[in-house]
């Protein structure tokens, strides 16, 4: 699967980057597409797809995971591969040519090497949240080292050794950058010097452009057009009244509600971590942040039993303490504080990489012009940082938003009872194989996840044009 | 003299409607020729540059090097990477996944001569030292010096520069100007310069030619295109001028400022602009002198006035700083002009 | 009085919002890791009593690690799941408390509950030989060990033994006939190369669609396929007849160790044990009614009566362990 995404994931980039072709600018967007649609969501409209097919071969077995897999999550590598394919100043491309590399030479000896960090990033990150993807791989019923922590749990009731086995992904997880980063020794991939203009597209002609043309079109096809028509014609053949009764309102309003109290807390708690690191430099705080975005490579399903833990002990703390105010009993577990905590957990890092990037570009100089105009301390934050911070405020937050609303297993164990999810609704449907009944909150949760991929997308042109 | 680079009637439009970025431009670069294209921005220069280089396909004309013919407008084109023409880029485009010698390597053939020749270059530019190094750990001028040895490095039919020094500070500019400068004439190098300062050009070239909108105005020795520029463009690009207004008399130009040498083939009677450097202009102090002194700026070794004649016409004028006037003085004003250069008024 | 006063007040509100108040009320809370066909029979207890019912949903395992985290406090009454090995698997955990109610000792048979009466049966389920109604005659079938015959060789579809429904029936059979002898009839079903296929319904879409020939399901998988395509070309057939009788499973409830409302606890499970509850849960899902008083759907019946194996199905908990071993010992994946 990672090398599927790899392969699939930085041709796209190379192809929309480097050449021009019917379609390409159009590509050059659309083909993040994929990324709206959960990988749980995928998987279930492949397999109903593919339901009664005597004469397909089996999608149920490894190459179907496979392909599932690759198809949702080659956009992450896609799009940070395109990004760091524009940023590659067109000289770097023209200096080896006229050192005698053709162009495909010159794309092996050069862009490709210089893409490696963001290509690699993007694949570990593919490769993070496939692992972290319980649900994908439960449909399959195809193992990986993530159903086998939560069957070590489930099914043994070995909290323990489901413990371990979770702290062995996440040192998994945790190698691959580590060894991208050693790799790296002391180069540098930061390349664009100072007016460098952007690699200059070719044109492609004739049956190159065609095949250009279908490659895409068929990746796109596959991993997003397809998959949606599916969910389209089921959601219809139910009856769209059907399913738009009141429980799907509901659901609905429950499920943004919920997202967007996350999406609020955790953007929060990033910005009063960023802020921190960008105050203190010393190397506990930096140590300290760096360990808090961890969470982001557990699957949801570790967290949510390992924040079970701590929830339960603080329960029996609260109780006691409340019992001696004489305030009546409360439960954080299965409540929406405890929710919000295993989010908080889990998508920490999001908020913190999204901010503290966008405070890295605040430039000191600029907190320095405001001390020596006599804004300092919490006015500087209010005055200077959170306007210029707003943009990236509102990206976390939507990004958050749409994040913790797909978020699966953490939700189903740690929800309030009653509280139901779209993420909730599609798994209690497609585990009694009730494919129809799942496309409508499917279609929904995949229309919100078009949200921020769109905004992103028009945030970037904004930038770049 | 061999030509070893001969563009001949080449033109290059970009966009329907947009004027021409080169427009039937002509050239010949002779072996071992040093050749500075100096022009504003948005005159050509660099798209010439990246026509011969092979980045942009000609619309019209025929680009030959060394004898062989890399580009005729719609019938032929050779690849950047068969051109055998070295590079060096105003960002420099040092790889940065690579050490210093690696990139110098780049454009060599594997094999026992590669080291020797990485070393060999990296001494020409006095970096023998900086093999193992990656170009984040160089200075600008350190790099930019690699990146010369490695356009050298595979001893290029023909080596092109694009604004190489315009990322430099200015007194680092000057040594790597010198360093380059030696390693050219070293190797028998033949190269194009594009620079838009002009006394990069005037410095390094053998020939310099100015641009302006996709042509060559003038090209020729650095002293001709200075002291006998062909039009008032550029006259004003290559440095500070001032057109004194006269009229042609059988023995010389008369001027506000009296009567000048005889200019070649002036029209008796015909009313000229004379043009007039700083370093031809002389002052001294007079209280009743016609001149008034309205502008001073300090320059080191040299004092640049800006004198005001009674008809309110400006002339800049550079004295020695040993002795210094206060702005609002006096002068006598005088001019000496070793080459008369005089522009019809139109 | 500082500026950050007021933000922690509003901090702590905004908190005390979010968690979930413990209150006594007369209601019944339900964790529930069933998923399907219950909630007709929930609806009608409502009706009929006035208590409420609230459900939490989850599988098994999960639900099972929150109520042991949430301990004494825990708001649940009622744990409702599928699968005795769970049920059993809960009971042993703690999560269960014993029910002494002659009305759920005389609506659900002996060997479908728990002897120390922690859990009921609600509904049952036989998992058993499902064939090609193309290419199978039943009297070519017989027994699951029969399963293992080289005639079956490509033509056999299982689930993955890890499969919750396949421990329990591999637990039974080593309860049925020890260790040596299960661990040949997974030999058998091993060496026919046996198509591992992912879902219950999917082995059935693949017998039809003739990618196999037999396999091993529940039984209201069938039903719920034959509701929707009546010519499906699946047919059912009871295994073990001759012998101890088809293997069949329980979904079941038992009241939490701690729950707060446990009389309308027991009032629930009573109620889901009746004749009017049950004949719900069988038309809704198509299980077998635990309670014999009542009647199955009227696809079920039409299969005919068959001998269940009588066993006590707490024997899929007791020898789940000894199931995993042994189908890993023998490649069975």
């Amino acid at each position: 699967m990672g090398a599927g995404s790899l392969l699939l994931g930085t041709g796209l980039a190379w192809l929309v980057s480097a050449y021009r072709f019917p379609g390409s600018s159009l590509f050059a967007w659309a083909l993040v597409l994929p990324l709206a649609l959960p990988a749980y969501v995928m998987g279930f409209v492949l397999l109903g797809f593919f339901e009664f097919s005597a004469w397909l071969p089996d999608v149920r077995g490894w190459w179907g995971v496979t392909l599932t897999m690759t198809l949702v999550y080659y956009p992450y590598v896609f799009v940070l591969a395109r990004a760091a394919f524009q940023e590659q100043a067109s000289s770097l491309m023209e200096a080896a040519r006229s050192l005698g590399r053709s162009r495909p030479r010159a794309f092996l000896a050069v862009a490709l090497p210089l893409a490696r960090p963001a290509i690699v990033a993007g694949a570990a990150l593919a490769m993070m949240e496939a692992l972290a993807d319980l649900g994908t791989v439960s449909l399959f019923g195809h193992r990986t080292l993530t159903e086998t922590v939560y069957r070590t749990w489930a099914g043994m009731f070995d909290r323990i050794a489901a413990t371990q086995l979770a702290s062995l992904l996440l040192v998994g997880a945790f190698a691959l950058l580590v060894i991208e980063r050693a790799t790296r020794g002391a180069r540098h991939f930061l390349n664009r010097p100072r007016g460098g203009r952007q690699l200059v597209n070719v044109t492609l002609e004739g049956g190159s452009a065609v095949a250009a043309t279908a490659a895409c079109a068929a990746v796109l096809a596959l991993g997003f057009v397809l998959p949606v028509a599916q969910l389209v014609v089921w959601a219809w053949s139910r009856g769209l009244a059907a399913g738009m009764a009141q429980t799907f309102t509901t659901l609905l309003i429950d499920t943004a509600w919920l997202a967007g109290g996350a999406a609020i807390v955790i953007t929060l708690v990033g910005l009063a971590l960023a802020y921190a690191r960008r105050l203190d430099r010393s190397r506990l705080t930096q140590l300290a942040t760096e360990f808090s975005a961890m969470g982001y490579a557990v699957p949801g399903a570790v967290i949510a039993v390992g924040t079970l833990g701590p929830l339960a002990f603080a329960d029996r703390a609260l109780a006691s303490a409340l019992r001696t105010i004489g305030v009546g009993d409360v439960l954080l577990t299965g409540s929406v504080a405890g929710i919000l905590f295993a989010y908080l957990v889990r998508f920490l890092a999001v908020a913190l990489q999204g901010l503290d990037a966008a405070l890295v570009r605040i430039p000191r100089s600029m907190d320095e012009a405001a001390q020596s105009l006599g804004v300092a301390g919490r006015r500087l934050l209010g005055r200077v940082h959170l306007p210029m911070l707003r943009g990236s405020l509102g990206a976390t937050m939507l990004l958050l938003w749409v994040e913790t609303m797909k978020e699966l297993p953490a939700t189903l164990l740690l929800r309030p009872i009653g509280l139901k999810t779209l993420a909730i609704e599609i798994w209690e449907r497609t585990s009694e194989s009730l494919w129809e009944e799942a496309a409508l909150p499917a279609l929904a949760l995949v229309l919100v996840g078009l949200i921020p991929l769109l905004v992103v997308t028009r945030l970037t042109r904004r930038t770049s044009g | 003299m061999t030509p070893q680079l001969v563009v001949t009637r080449v033109g290059r439009v970009f966009g329907d409607g947009e004027p021409p970025a080169v427009d039937d431009l002509s050239l010949t670069v002779a072996r071992g020729e040093i050749v500075a294209l100096v022009g504003p921005s948005g005159c050509g220069k660099t798209t010439t540059l990246r026509l011969v280089a092979g980045f942009e396909r000609p619309d019209a004309g025929e680009i030959r090097i060394a004898d062989a013919v890399v580009a005729i407008a719609g019938r032929r084109f050779v690849p950047p990477e068969h051109r055998h023409v070295g590079v060096v880029f105003q960002d420099f485009a040092l790889f940065p996944h690579l050490t210093a010698g690696a990139n110098v390597g780049f454009g060599l053939p594997p094999g026992r001569e590669r080291l020797t020749r990485i070393r060999q270059m990296l001494d020409l530019v006095g970096l023998g030292d900086a093999a193992d190094r990656y170009p984040h750990q160089l200075s600008g001028g350190q790099q930019q010096r690699v990146a010369v040895a490695r356009a050298l490095a595979p001893a290029p039919a023909l080596l092109l520069f694009d604004e190489p020094f315009s990322n430099l500070d200015a007194d680092l500019r000057e040594q790597v100007r010198a360093v380059v400068q030696t390693a050219l004439r070293a190797t028998g190098s033949t190269a194009l310069f594009v620079t838009h300062d002009q006394e990069e050009a005037l410095e390094l070239g053998d020939r310099v030619g100015v641009m302006a909108r996709g042509r060559i105005e003038q090209l020729g020795p650095p002293d001709e295109v200075y002291h006998r520029p062909v039009n008032r463009f550029v006259a004003e690009f290559l440095g500070a001028a001032a057109f004194l207004p006269g009229v042609v008399v059988d023995d010389g130009i008369r001027t506000e400022l009296g009567l000048t040498a005889h200019p070649e083939d002036a029209v008796v009677g015909s009313q000229v602009d004379v043009l007039v450097r700083p370093d031809d202009v002389t002052i001294s102090p007079a209280p009743t002198g016609p001149g008034v002194l309205v502008g001073r700026v300090f320059r080191g070794s040299e004092v640049r006035y800006t004198v005001e004649l009674p008809s309110g016409l400006r002339l800049p004028c550079s004295q020695a700083s040993a002795t210094t006037m206060p702005a609002g003085t006096r002068v006598h004003v005088g001019i000496a002009l070793h080459h008369v250069v005089a522009f019809p008024r139109d | 009085m500082t500026p950050w006063l007021p933000a922690l007040l509003v901090a702590v509100a905004f908190t005390a919002a979010l968690v979930s108040p413990l209150v006594a009320a007369d209601e019944v809370v339900v964790y529930s890791a069933r998923h399907y066909g219950q909630e007709p029979a929930f609806e009608a207890f409502t009706n009929q009593t006035g208590i409420a019912v609230k459900v939490l949903t989850g599988d098994a395992g999960p639900l099972f690690e929150r109520l042991k985290a949430e301990g004494g406090r825990s708001p649940a009454d009622v744990l409702l799941t599928v699968d005795a090995g769970n049920l059993w698997n809960a009971a042993r955990a703690g999560l269960l408390s014993p029910v002494t109610s002659t009305t759920l000792a005389g609506n659900v048979p002996a060997h479908l509950r728990d002897p120390e009466n922690k859990w009921f049966g609600l509904t049952v389920r036989a998992r058993t030989i499902m064939y090609s109604t193309k290419k199978v005659a039943p009297a070519e079938l017989s027994t699951y060990e029969a399963l293992g015959d080289p005639k079956w060789k490509g033509r056999l579809c299982l689930r993955s033994s890890g499969y919750i429904y396949n421990q329990s029936l591999v637990a039974t059979l080593i309860k049925r006939h020890g260790e040596p002898r299960t661990e040949a009839i997974l030999k058998g079903w091993v060496a026919n190369d046996p198509k591992l296929i992912q879902g219950d319904t999917k082995i059935l879409e693949a017998i039809a669609a003739g990618q196999c020939d037999v396999g091993i399901a529940n039984s209201y998988y069938l039903a719920r396929l034959l509701a929707k395509d009546p010519n499906v070309p699946v047919g059912i057939f009871w295994a073990n007849q001759q012998i101890h009788g088809t293997h069949v499973n329980v979904s079941g409830a038992g009241v939490t160790a701690h729950a707060r409302n446990r009389a309308s606890a027991i009032r629930f499970l009573e109620f889901l044990s009746s004749v009017e509850a049950q004949q719900m849960f069988a038309t809704q899902s198509m299980e077998f009614p635990v309670n014999p008083k009542a009647e199955a759907h009227p696809i079920v019946r039409s299969w005919g009566s068959f001998r269940q194996d009588d066993i006590n199905v707490a024997s899929a908990g007791e020898f789940q362990a000894a199931a995993t071993r042994l189908s890993d010992r023998v490649g069975y994946r």
